[in-house]
């Protein structure tokens, strides 16, 4: 696995012009938008940057290659997901720290513990996306999971329309205020487990895939 | 080792670098008890297959001329000169049986070979 | 060391149908047409795909069960992908230290010297002869027991060549149990390296038989049509029509040579094995 770290990671590196992109983009959108914004765009970024080295090895029948190196299916898949998870880490820390920069520039007054349920709850939304993306990236390669995904905004999109018409939108908003006067923490954890489940899932989903790719 | 062989020659490759190695050790170029290159070694100066070298070694070894240690080499035999006649001898008389065989094959009979072989000896003398 | 037994793959439009059974220090050599399963067979040794039936193994164990240690022991070189080619000489050099506890990294240093190859761009940017020696390069410097290359030396000019296969003489003679298995269109590179030759051809393997048997005893006789129809035929092989007669192939050139001395033989090389088995001989 260590071998494929250091090839994502040196991939990545050659792609400089992105990277300092990416971060100024980064301070420049920290520092004018207010808001939570860029705790959720940023570590998406940092996400989607380490999902794209799975189309690095899909070129030219690379997978093939990679397969006969001493490594196995699973631990492909499982390199990938540490990567991911760690490049999205590192991005929200970055994130998390850009926030706190603009708003001492804007704001005296600031409460650290008010913020931490706001920036940590966008852990668990950016897990359940890379749950998603990842497995769908390797399934059906990066020209195709676009469509993929596109088709999977629309389907939900229509899903959650019909849903309205059908539960009815009083019905819906009864139901959100019960959620809301839940316990805060309760939701907290119960996402999180949810979330995690799905991880689970996921990766489980990813090695399937990759085991029965076509080489 | 100066071994020339012809790839376009009809005479197969091990039986070229039989004849070259059994030369050398019949002129004492290649001494008793000396040590033969490695198969792979000789097949990657040559530029041929390992398992040519190998039947060329073998078939030197039927015929005494070499020693295979297993796991250690192969080594030209303590040579007795009556075992250098006995092959040069045998090798005379295998080519004597190729020709008889051709000239039968072109119909010559027994009387027309021998006087062919009359004729050339005399001219040699 | 590589064990094929009767493993059948299909696909939509073709069925590759082989045994093969290679020991330990030899070096054969796979050759056919395009088309006629080379690429297949090397995927099926190396687990890349799994037979429909049969039994593909290499060390004794599976192809598709290799172990990560036992995968240390294989080098592969394959004819159209290898690292991406984002990457530079150092760093696939850093990752091959990494994934591979025999890399011998000095060695690949010198080598990559040797063969001029540039340290400051990325292999998108070699020639082609410049990857197929990176390929290579990168299969042998890890001491592995088992080398598997497919079309190793295709788009190398023959001083390139040249230079490959000492590597690969070299390679064999620092352990007499390393194994070599090379897939060519080359065919006098195979002549000059392989023990023995596998021709497969429509999936099937119509030959099996040792280099210098290829060269020594194998040859083409050149017929007209009253020669050809009182020909001996025991061993013949495969004729083929002429416009001057027959073209026939044997595996016994001597005895036609001493049975009918007036008769044209032409030399039988591995490129004639291919062609008069598989059609095609002009």
């Amino acid at each position: 696995m260590a071998g494929l770290f250091e090839k994502d990671i040196r991939l990545l590196l050659r792609r400089k012009q992105t990277l300092v992109l990416f971060l100024a983009l980064a301070v420049v959108i920290g520092f004018t938008q207010e808001g939570t914004f860029i705790l959720g765009y940023l570590p998406f970024l940092g996400m989607m940057l380490t999902i794209s080295t799975i189309s690095y090895d899909e070129i030219d029948n690379g997978y093939t290659f990679l397969m006969t190196l001493p490594i196995d299916t699973k631990t492909y898949v499982k390199e990938k997901y540490l990567l991911c998870l760690s490049g999205t880490f590192i991005s929200w820390i970055f994130a998390v720290v850009l926030y706190f920069a603009s708003k001492f520039l804007r704001e005296t007054n600031i409460v650290i513990a008010n913020e931490v349920p706001i920036i940590v709850s966008f852990l668990p939304v950016l897990l359940l996306a890379m749950a998603i993306m990842i497995p769908i990236q390797l399934k059906f390669g990066a020209e195709k999971s676009r469509i993929v995904l596109l088709i999977i905004f629309g389907i939900t999109a229509i899903l959650s329309f019909l849903f309205e018409k059908v539960i009815g939108a009083e019905r819906i908003n009864s139901m959100i205020i019960k959620l809301d006067n839940l316990n805060g923490t309760v939701i907290g954890v119960s996402a999180t487990l949810f979330v995690i489940l799905a991880a689970i899932i996921s990766y489980v989903i990813s090695c399937k895939v990759m085991q029965n790719k076509e080489l | 080792m100066d071994i020339i062989l012809n790839h376009s020659s009809m005479i197969p490759i091990y039986e070229q670098l039989m004849d070259q190695i059994k030369s050398k050790i019949i002129q004492s170029v290649l001494k008793e008890g000396e040590a033969l290159p490695s198969v792979r070694t000789l097949a990657r100066e040559l530029r041929i297959s390992a398992l040519t070298v190998k039947k060329a070694y073998d078939r030197l070894e039927e015929e005494g001329f070499v020693t295979t240690v297993h796991g250690k080499g192969t080594y030209v035999t303590a040579s007795d000169k009556q075992l250098a006649v006995e092959a040069r001898r045998k090798a005379v008389e295998d080519a004597f049986t190729k020709a008889i065989d051709k000239a039968k094959a072109v119909g010559l009979s027994k009387e027309e070979i021998l006087e062919i072989v009359n004729i050339i000896m005399e001219d040699e003398s | 060391m590589i064990s094929l037994k009767n493993v059948v793959k299909t696909y939509s439009d073709f069925q590759l149908n082989i045994s093969m059974a290679i020991p330990k220090g030899r070096i054969s050599g796979l050759v056919g047409k395009n088309g006629a399963g080379k690429s297949t067979t090397i995927k099926l040794i190396l687990g890349l795909v799994k037979p429909d039936s049969g039994e593909a193994s290499v060390f004794g164990t599976q192809s598709c069960k290799l172990t990560i240690k036992e995968k240390e022991q294989i080098g592969v070189c394959l004819a159209d992908t290898g690292f991406s080619n984002q990457l530079n000489i150092l760093d696939i050099e850093s990752i091959l230290v990494k994934m591979y506890p025999g890399f011998d990294k000095a060695y690949f240093q010198r080598k990559c010297e040797e063969l001029k190859l540039p340290k400051d761009k990325i292999v998108k940017e070699f020639s082609t002869g410049m990857k197929a020696k990176l390929r290579v390069l990168v299969a042998m410097t890890h001491k592995a027991k088992l080398l598997i290359m497919d079309e190793p030396t295709a788009g190398l000019d023959v001083e390139a060549r040249n230079e490959i296969l000492d590597m690969l003489r070299n390679y064999l003679e620092e352990d007499e149990e390393r194994t070599i298995l090379i897939s060519s269109h080359i065919s006098s590179d195979l002549e000059n390296l392989c023990d023995d030759i596998y021709l497969i051809h429509d999936g099937k393997i119509i030959l099996h038989e040792d280099t210098d048997v290829i060269l020594d005893q194998y040859g083409i006789l050149k017929v007209n049509e009253a020669q050809y129809a009182t020909l001996d035929q025991t061993y013949i092989l495969k004729s083929h029509k002429e416009h001057y007669g027959y073209a026939c192939f044997t595996n016994e050139k001597k005895y036609y040579q001493e049975k009918y001395p007036d008769i044209v033989i032409e030399k039988g090389g591995i490129d004639e094995l291919i062609l008069m088995m598989t059609g095609g001989y002009r």
